[in-house]
């Protein structure tokens, strides 16, 4: 290519001179690619395949963009802040563009270096340890996605910042304004407005001004306040949106690079007017409070008492105080604090813009309120935040939009109800009530040309009719009843231990007969967790284990677990006889033991199942006891014993009466006392087609 | 050719350059001379395409230079200070620049650095002020540019590296038809090489012609008589200046040197001798015609910009 756009022999030696960073941080991360999983298969509790997603395996892929990115751009474009560096590069044969081209493509192209070697690494480390871990393999080109924009992002905010000054200090200084401002304004705003307006959620109503689009900043706040731990590794949308602002930010630098002059280096700050939007920025990140305030006094202003006008009036005072102190201790000049004075007039109106903004958006709200007959769809909207990995059916559920009648007029008529309370001050009144207890339920409203996120008190006298709504769409019912394949189940954790093709075997049944059962049945049944305002957690059967399902669906994990019990009879049984299976050898084992040894024993406990109505006071536990030498010598032992080993264990049925052995091996340490246990109980289910045969066993009656 | 065109340079409320006009020819090696503040630094960093004039033009062979690649791969641009890459020895710096200029060449260089007895291997932080000016003074001859600009070069230099460097130079003109530029503040330093010299003062060209007019465009002659006179008795001559101690007169003159002399003659003098002047003493005079005092234009101190 010509000199005049991008040179390739420049980017070749800008490349080099990054060399010892780029190499560093390579290896750090690659040694972070090895040891993450490593340590978190040490630290497992678990002999089940662990479940990982990107933010547990690779969470330094963040110290690229927040650390090696800015030390990159700070390293190599260090020339603009000295004077002979500076007369030396635009001395070179290239155009501005052309420099600042080809320098960029070195970063970048050590950004790729990081993020791809990483990845590569991590995902070389989970085939190595497939035996016991999984992941989801499409989130690591979201991963590379996310942090490849995000990192580009800021490597354009640091670049535009060593543009428009000439000290490494106000380099960064104003680089993380650049980032960092922005979005706290806007999020300042936000909550500002969710304040006054309890009835907007708590994200995705500002769309893109929303934070979550700005990973690195998003990020940021997740070390501090606990928000999104997984955005950068899962929120795809965010990561075009950063490579997008990474771009743009990109053509802005080399416009600005293209007027830059050789003399700003070592100069804070270019001219008057940047040093005065810099002023002006700081002072107005301590106007935002004061700004919250107003907003909400003048939405009442019968609440604006003489505390609040003390309190604006010490603020606004504090703020005009950073405003005049910034720009002494920046050009250190007194003269200049006069020149500075026409700029609290642009102050003052970005606190206006704030308030009437804000004030705006207020009344705009509240006077959507839209008919019931204009509601296209309505979408019930999960919490984004929250840490608990949600089930199979909750992720499914997410977008489903509900249309019908009867919904539409009750969110209609509770959002109504609930902007009432919004302008009567009435929000926490309601919530808390207890004469009409309402629910808060976050939903997307379509209205057609556009969509509203609000969130609605529903009073929970239309809790079950919204809930018999929902259940009848045939979306939400498919969520329930279409569990996931086993092969799109990545790991099992039955409570019962069990070889890995038995769970798959019952699971597999599992998934046949739950689509056999009515839906209102199976849904009862199971636990809803992002619905759980609604669910009727309604557990009738007692359970004979459970299993629990883990994978990924798309880029999010669910974990759902299934109890198994006589609501599923077939399953039930398939389970009771995959553990008679792969347990009677070991009961053999323990029996042959216990006879050969007189110091070996083995403790068992009886529990019967099952029985008849008329003979239902059988159903129960029948005692623990030892199992020795001596007393197997016993008639009654032998009888017990003989009868469970010439029992037909694999016409075990579930509905039928039956009789649960759990046996307990001992496992004697030599020595010390306290290191003697029992192990874990293994489980025979023994038929008892009878109460003769149940006697038998246990009376050794003939 | 260079050529400048009502060139005018500011920074802030300062103007560097103003109005500056000046046509440079090829294969000339052009002297600056002027004190710190009178831009010549700015002009040689306008020319290098480092900076961009806020009027004016300044061409190089009639093309602009700022934002021009194919011209600027042609200049070699020695500054006041020098930069070199951090941590970096020649030989890196050798790298970079055959990187960066098309017509590096690298057995040029290790020619040069043998010449200079220069370690390449050894780094440049180690260097002495003045054999980093060795240094900078290799990679831009190894450069090959039709174009050098060299700002306070010979500065930190000793008189040994000063004439090998004056000798490369010339060398290099003459075979390659190669333009130089060359500030200073010293017009000693300038004297033997350059073939026209300029003075710039407060932005601006005010005296330029070349060396050799300018040694002989003016003598001085010390002159007697046995008779009174006044200075009147030198009305007929081109008098720059005259200065009489009792029965003895010294004169700056210009003019044919042989006609005057006869001239002279004719006032039968006792005592009549013709000194050459030093290039300074010609400024001197010359300056003081233009009406600028040479004491105001004081060489050694002033602002920097």
């Amino acid at each position: 290519m010509s000199k005049t756009s991008f040179d390739y022999k420049l980017y070749r030696e800008s490349f080099r001179q990054l060399r010892p960073i780029g190499l560093a941080g390579t290896v750090v991360l690659c040694i972070a690619s090895i040891a993450m999983p490593i340590g978190t298969l040490l630290n497992s509790t678990t002999s089940d395949k662990i479940l990982v997603d990107m933010a547990a395996n690779n969470p330094l892929l963040s110290i690229i963009f927040l650390l090696l990115v800015p030390i990159m751009v700070l390293y190599l474009f260090n020339f603009l802040n000295k004077r002979d560096a500076s007369d030396y590069y635009f001395s070179l044969a290239n155009t501005r563009t052309s420099l600042l081209l080809s320098m960029y493509a070195a970063i970048v192209t050590w950004i790729l270096l990081f993020t791809l070697s990483s990845i590569v690494v991590s995902w070389c480390m989970m085939m190595f340890l497939s035996e016991y871990m999984i992941t989801s393999y499409v989130s690591y080109l979201v991963a590379l996605l996310n942090v490849f924009g995000t990192s580009l992002y800021i490597a354009s905010a640091f670049l535009m910042a060593m543009m428009l000054t000439g000290t490494t200090f106000t380099n960064l200084i104003l680089a993380v304004l650049i980032i960092i401002l922005p979005r706290l304004f806007f999020l300042v705003f936000s909550s500002s407005l969710r304040a006054i307006l309890p009835v907007l959620p708590s994200d995705g109503y500002m769309n893109l001004l929303d934070v979550r689009y700005n990973l690195a900043v998003n990020y940021l706040m997740f070390n501090f306040f606990n928000t999104r731990a997984n955005d950068l590794f899962t929120f795809w949308p965010g990561g075009l949106y950063m490579l997008g602002l990474g771009i743009l930010y990109l053509f802005g630098c080399v416009i600005l690079f293209k007027r830059r002059k050789s003399e700003l280096a070592q100069q804070p700050a270019p001219n008057r007017k940047l040093q005065a939007v810099y002023r002006i920025c700081v002072s107005m990140e301590v106007c935002l409070y004061p700004c919250q305030i107003l907003l909400h006094s003048a939405q009442d202003f019968s609440r604006i008492q003489s505390s609040t006008v003390f309190l604006l009036a010490t603020c606004y005072l504090i703020a005009l105080f950073v405003y005049f102190l910034y720009e002494l201790i920046t050009t250190k000049k007194l003269r200049n604090l006069v020149r500075a004075i026409p700029g609290v007039a642009v102050l003052i109106c970005l606190n206006l813009a704030f308030v009437l903004g804000g004030s705006l958006y207020y009344h705009t709200v509240l006077h959507i309120r839209p008919s019931a007959s204009s509601i296209r769809s309505v979408t019930f909207v999960q919490p984004q935040f929250d840490a608990e990995v949600p089930t199979y059916a909750a992720l499914q559920i997410r977008n489903i939009e509900y249309r019908d009648e009867r919904l539409n007029e009750i969110i209609a008529s509770s959002l109504n109800s609930t902007l009432e309370h919004v302008v009567n001050n009435e929000w926490d009144d309601m919530i808390y009530s207890e004469d009409h207890p309402v629910t808060l339920e976050a939903v997307r409203i379509d209205l057609g040309h556009f969509t509203i996120l609000r969130t609605v008190m529903i009073p929970l006298e239309y809790k079950s009719e919204v809930m018999a709504i929902m259940q009848e769409d045939a979306a939400f019912q498919e969520a329930f009843m279409d569990l996931p394949s086993p092969d799109e189940v990545k790991v099992f954790s039955p409570e019962t231990p069990l070889s890995g093709s038995a769970i798959r075997e019952i699971y597999a049944t599992l998934r046949e007969e739950v689509r056999t059962l009515p839906f209102e049945r199976w849904y009862s049944y199971m636990k809803t967790y992002p619905l759980k305002s609604f669910a009727d957690m309604k557990n009738d059967q007692p359970s004979l284990t459970t299993i629990t399902a883990k994978g990924f669906s798309g880029l999010n994990s669910y974990s759902t677990s299934y109890m198994l019990s006589n609501l599923t009879p077939r399953t039930a049984t398939v389970f009771m006889q995959k553990v008679n299976e792969e347990n009677l050898s070991s009961f053999r084992a323990l029996l042959n033991t216990v006879q050969s040894n007189p110091s070996a024993d083995f403790y068992v406990s009886a529990y019967a199942m099952n029985f008849p109505e008329a003979w239902s006071n059988l159903d129960n536990y029948w005692g623990m006891f030892t199992v020795t030498t001596e007393n197997l010598g016993s008639a009654r032992a032998d009888s017990f014993f003989t009868s469970i080993l010439q029992a037909d264990l694999a016409q075990i049925d579930s509905q039928q009466p039956y009789l649960q052995l759990d046996f307990y091996a001992f496992t004697a340490a030599p020595g010390q006392i306290g290191n003697s246990y029992y192990d874990s109980p293994r489980t025979l289910y023994i038929p008892c087609p009878d109460v003769q045969q149940f006697r038998k066993y246990l009376f050794g009656d003939s | 050719m260079i050529k400048a065109t009502h060139l005018t340079k500011r920074f802030g409320e300062f103007t560097a350059i103003h109005n500056l006009d000046c046509a440079i020819p090829h294969g000339c090696i052009y002297g600056l001379v002027g004190s710190n503040g009178a831009g010549k630094s700015t002009f040689l960093r306008l020319a290098a395409g480092v900076y961009q004039a806020d009027e004016g033009t300044l061409t190089l062979s009639g093309q602009p230079v700022f934002e021009n690649p194919s011209v600027k791969s042609l200049i070699a641009f020695i500054p006041d200070d020098v930069y070199f890459l951090t941590n970096s020895n020649l030989d890196r710096m050798a790298a970079f620049y055959s990187a960066t200029q098309p017509n590096f060449d690298y057995p040029r260089y290790r020619e040069l650095t043998e010449l200079f007895r220069l370690d390449g291997k050894k780094a440049i932080s180690t260097l002495s002020k003045g054999m980093r000016r060795q240094a900078a003074m290799i990679l831009a001859l190894a450069s090959r540019p039709e174009y050098i600009f060299m700002d306070e070069t010979f500065d930190g230099l000793d008189p040994v590296m000063r004439g090998l460097i004056k000798s490369l130079l010339c060398s290099d003109v003459s075979e390659r038809k190669s333009t130089a530029i060359i500030t200073s503040h010293s017009l000693r330093e300038l004297e033997d090489t350059c073939d026209q010299l300029a003075m710039l003062h407060k932005g601006g060209i005010i005296l330029q012609n070349e060396v050799e007019n300018l040694k002989t465009s003016l003598y001085k002659v010390q002159i007697a008589f046995s008779y009174e006179y006044s200075e009147a008795l030198f009305a007929p001559f081109n008098v720059l200046h005259c200065s009489k101690s009792g029965s003895v007169s010294n004169l700056i003159l210009r003019g044919d040197e042989d006609r005057t002399r006869e001239k002279l003659r004719a006032l039968s003098p006792i005592l009549m001798e013709f000194l050459p002047l030093t290039l300074e003493e010609v400024f001197t005079y010359e300056m003081e015609t233009l009406g600028y005092s040479f004491h105001d234009v004081d060489l050694q101190g002033g602002p920097h910009v």
